[in-house]
Formats: structure tokens, sequence, C-alpha cells
């Protein structure tokens, strides 16, 4: 039980990152980019290619990774950023020049993620992949937990960044103007706001957490070229769940579902294991996630922190 | 001397034109009213003074330069500051952060002008860290006034400032008007339905179906027979 718990905050906290990322890019853009988590995958792979150019460089202690991963995340995040704003320059953006509703700008971005999951079945190929063949034991933790010492600092990492990006979005000019266009474009523009400047920042600031939410998943699980596709279904059913646009939306929604998938289907699992019954459950997870959401939106239908707009 | 002039413009949304070959003028440190029955293009014409609506047709010019064409950010840049009737406030951000957005632009003193902001408004003060949303009626339109006043306009476009708020503090607020024009030396354009708020004006303007039907001084203006029949019911 515990394991199991450990294990969905491990991937409720990667959710949680990339639902940040998702919720302030649905909400700013006002479009649900449906690409994103094809950017989490490009994340995860520039990761691996700038690994495979980088000499050996060691682990950490306890770790399976280095200075090397350190190096190959940074750039993993540059690469993503410049894909995402590339692709708004040469796409998105035009089609918000010439006002298509949010259906189109949505269904323009499965064209996108289309492209982006072709280009690394391309270059990678279709096989699982992983940044280390090493094995990680659980340590022992106090209060009887077991912990990977990759999975820890997963975990403060991610904190970290859903800090930083709160301070951001709290405490800089950049990041008030992203809240107010998310609030009232109208008068965030006749305030002096630059909303393209937003919208700017609003795909750096989503990048970043889609390159490093890759990531961590490609530590924590393994690389494929279907893994952001696959991530989308969670990733939606969080912001859904949190109310689209807000942060500590994203955040509650982002770990309830990922605890919530970990442990109901490793507790059927186990319950289906010590009745002898063969079945992978596991591949339920995504249900999980669809029963919460309808019961959330039965309840609320904007979601839990969400607002109705207009 | 005129700070704003408005010549022969015609605007609308998509296909459809409200206004139909608007014009006026508004001189410096002056409060001008503007009033006409509902849909008569009021609200459209605070929105295209900001930028948020392209005229079709027309001259618009602020302080000797021409507007036509500008963007509500670089409107906003030259000194004049929108406050709209509805969605007037960012209200999932608190008190101070939306006082803050005001001075987006000012980029320095931003706690002196929130303070002389606060001397006006100060039931303000002790609401910094509230959220917008969660303020009264009365206190939002403060807010939204006092938000507009934060890049120290030189005129202030106020789009039924008053509607909504009870007897007592509508009263309340066409003293604040009045307080703004005459100590900060703004020029105010009010856009209202009331008749108190015509009377604390210096002119008025009628307008009715997308065109300006009548300009005069207050005293005038109120006990004028086209704007009785046409607005007070004769």
């Amino acid at each position: 039980m515990a394991d199991l718990l450990i294990s969905g905050i491990i991937y409720g906290s990667i959710i949680t990152l990339g639902a940040i990322g998702l919720t302030l890019m649905s909400d700013i853009l006002n479009f649900f980019n449906f690409a994103y988590g094809d950017f989490f995958t490009l994340g995860a792979f520039s990761a691996l290619a700038v690994l495979g150019f980088l000499p050996d460089m060691g682990t950490f202690a306890g770790l399976s990774f280095g200075w090397g991963m350190v190096i190959a995340a940074v750039t993993s995040i540059c690469v993503t950023v410049s894909v995402m704003l590339f692709f708004d320059f040469i796409f998105f953006k035009r089609l918000r020049n010439i006002g298509v509703t949010s259906l189109f700008m949505s269904l323009a971005s499965l064209g996108v993620s289309f492209i982006i999951r072709a280009a690394v079945n391309i270059i990678w190929g279709p096989k699982v992949r992983y940044y280390t063949p090493a094995i990680q034991i659980s340590r022992d933790l106090p209060l009887g937990i077991r912990m990977k010492p990759d999975e820890l600092v997963i975990l403060i990492c991610a904190l970290i960044l859903v800090v930083a990006v709160f301070y951001f979005l709290k405490k800089t000019k950049t990041g008030k103007a992203m809240r107010a266009v998310s609030d009232n474009k109208v008068l965030a523009q006749a305030t002096g706001v630059e909303t393209d400047r937003v919208i700017m920042w609003t795909w750096i600031v989503s990048g970043v957490l889609a390159a490093v939410a890759g990531v961590f998943y490609g530590i924590q699980v393994q690389l494929s070229p279907t893994m952001g596709w696959n991530f989308l279904i969670p990733l939606f059913v969080a912001v859904i769940m949190g109310g689209v646009g807000s942060f500590w939306g994203a955040l509650i929604g982002g770990m309830t579902i990922g605890i919530s998938e970990e442990l109901i289907t490793g507790l059927i699992q186990n319950t289906f294991n010590a009745v002898d019954i063969q079945a992978n459950i596991s591949v339920y997870k995504p249900a999980v996630a669809f029963v919460f959401v309808i019961v959330i939106l039965l309840i609320k239908p904007y979601g839990l922190l969400g607002k109705r707009k207009g | 001397m005129s700070i704003l002039t408005i010549d022969s413009v015609t605007a609308g949304y998509g296909a459809q034109d409200v206004l139909f070959e608007v014009s006026f003028h508004i001189d410096y440190g002056e409060i001008v009213a503007l009033i006409g029955p509902n849909g008569a293009g009021k609200s459209t014409l605070l929105k295209v003074l900001a930028g948020i609506i392209r005229p079709r047709s027309g001259t618009i010019v602020f302080k000797g330069t021409s507007l036509v064409g500008s963007s509500p950010q670089s409107i906003t840049g030259t000194g004049m500051s929108w406050v709209p009737q509805e969605e007037n406030i960012f209200s999932s951000m608190t008190v101070q952060e939306n006082l803050e957005m005001g001075a987006y632009l000012l980029g320095r003193d931003v706690k002196e002008r929130i303070d002389e902001v606060c001397a006006i408004f100060p039931q303000l003060r002790d609401r910094m860290g509230q959220l917008a949303g969660s303020l009264s009626g009365g206190q939002r339109q403060m807010l939204a006034v006092a938000r507009g006043l934060m890049i120290h306009p030189d005129l202030l476009l106020l789009d039924e400032p008053t509607a909504g708020l009870a007897p007592n503090l509508v009263q309340m607020m066409l003293e604040k008007i009045k307080q703004i024009a005459v100590n900060m030396g703004n020029s105010v354009f009010l856009v209202t339905q009331t008749l108190d708020a015509v009377r604390l004006s210096d002119r008025g303007y009628l307008i009715s179906a997308g065109r300006i039907k009548y300009e005069d001084k207050t005293d005038s203006f109120l006990v004028n027979s086209e704007v009785r029949d046409l607005y007070f019911g004769g």
C-alpha cells in the first residue's frame, strides 16, 4: 500500500508538471493543445539524444544519472521551447491572426502532434528506450517508506519547479500579465499588456514544464514515441478536474489522478494476484482517470477550482 | 483647447455599423457626459476610443496625435484610460494586483501611485490582499476607476460607473469623479444614464441610433427639448 502511494505521488508529481503547463496554455491561448503530450515526448527524446553525444560523465552517488543528465535536461528544455515557439510562429500565430475558433485551433494542434510523433518515430524508431540500463533498488526511509533515490530527486525537483512557476506567476510582472490575460484579455490589453508577449511566455513556461516532465517520466518509466500521446489522458483529466486555468486545480488534479491511478489499479491487481486471477490491471489506469473526471464534472461542471468565464 | 477630437467616425461589429459619422471633442480638464438610450452606441464609442474596435472611417486625434489603427496598448500609453461597464476588474487577482496591472505601463513609482489612488478611494486601502472577485458591487466600481487612474491618464473614459450601485454609492462615486477631474486635472468622458452624472459635467452629448443628436453646456443641455423627448421622456 505504502509503495503504491509513493509510486502514485511520483507519477502524480510528473502529471502535475504537465498539467500546470497545459492548463496555462489552454486558458491563455484558449484552446486545448493536443500536441502538448508530444512536446513532452520531444523533451524526453531530446535528452536521450544529448546523452548519446556526451561522454560518460558518471552518476551522482546513489542515483542512476549524473551531470550528463543535467546537461541533457537543460538542452531538452531549450529544444522543446524552441520547437514550440517555431510551431507557434509558423502555424498557431497565423491561425490566431485570422481569427479561427478554439475548436479549429485544437484540431490544428492534432496535426502538429502527428508531425512531432512521426519525427520522433523516424529519428529514434518505435522501440522502447531507457536513459540507463542500470536497475535501481528501493531504499528504506523513515516511517517504513521505501523509495528509489531517483524518485526522491524527481519529487524534490518537481516540487521546486512547481514553487518556481507559482512565484513566477504571482510575483513577476510577466507572470501577473499572464494571469491578467487569463482573467480578462480585453481589460489586460487596455491596461497595456502586449498579448503576443504573454503568449510567447506561455509557450516558454509550458515548454519548460513539458520537457522536464518528459525527462522525469523517461527516468522513472521508459521512453517511447507514444509516451506523450498516452500521457495526454491523465493530463487532460487533471486539467479538467482542477478547472481550466487554475494553477492549484492542476496541482490537485495531477496529484489526485496520479495517486488514484496507481492506488486503485495496484490494489485491484494485488487482489487479483491473491486469488490467482491472471490479468494486467495497469492497462485500465485511464479508466480510473475518466471515472474521476465524470464524477467531478457532474458535481462541479467547471472543475474543482475552475470558474465560468464570460 | 481640445485634448480629444473625433471626426466623422463610423464603426461597428462585423458587417453591422453601430456608429455613423460621430463627431465630438473634449477639452483639457473637462468632464463631458454622453447619454443615450440602450443600444445607442455609447459603449461602442468608448471601445473605439480605447482601440478595442477599429473605426471603419473617420479620424481620432488625441493630444495632437492620430489614434486610428493604434493598438489598445499604445492608446493607453498615450494617456487615455478606459474603464468598461462590465468585467472591469481582474476578479481572480487581488486588489493590489489589479492596481499594479493598472500601472503596467508605468514601470516605476507604482507604490506611490497606489497611495495616491487610495487617497481618493480609502476603502481600497484595507482590502489590498483581498481577491477583487470577492468585493461588493460598489467596491468593484471603485477598484475599476482606481485601476483606470493608476497611469495618471490625461483622459479617463468611464462607462456607466454608477450602474447598479445603491443611491448613496452613486452620489459618492460622482463626487469622486468630480474630485478626479478638479484635483488631478484629468479630463473625463462619462457615459451615463443618470441625471446626476450629467449635472456634474461641463457639457453633454446626446447619442441616439449611433448618431450624435445634440450637444451643449450642461445647463442648456438638461432643458433642451430634444434631450427631454428622446432621453427623459418629455
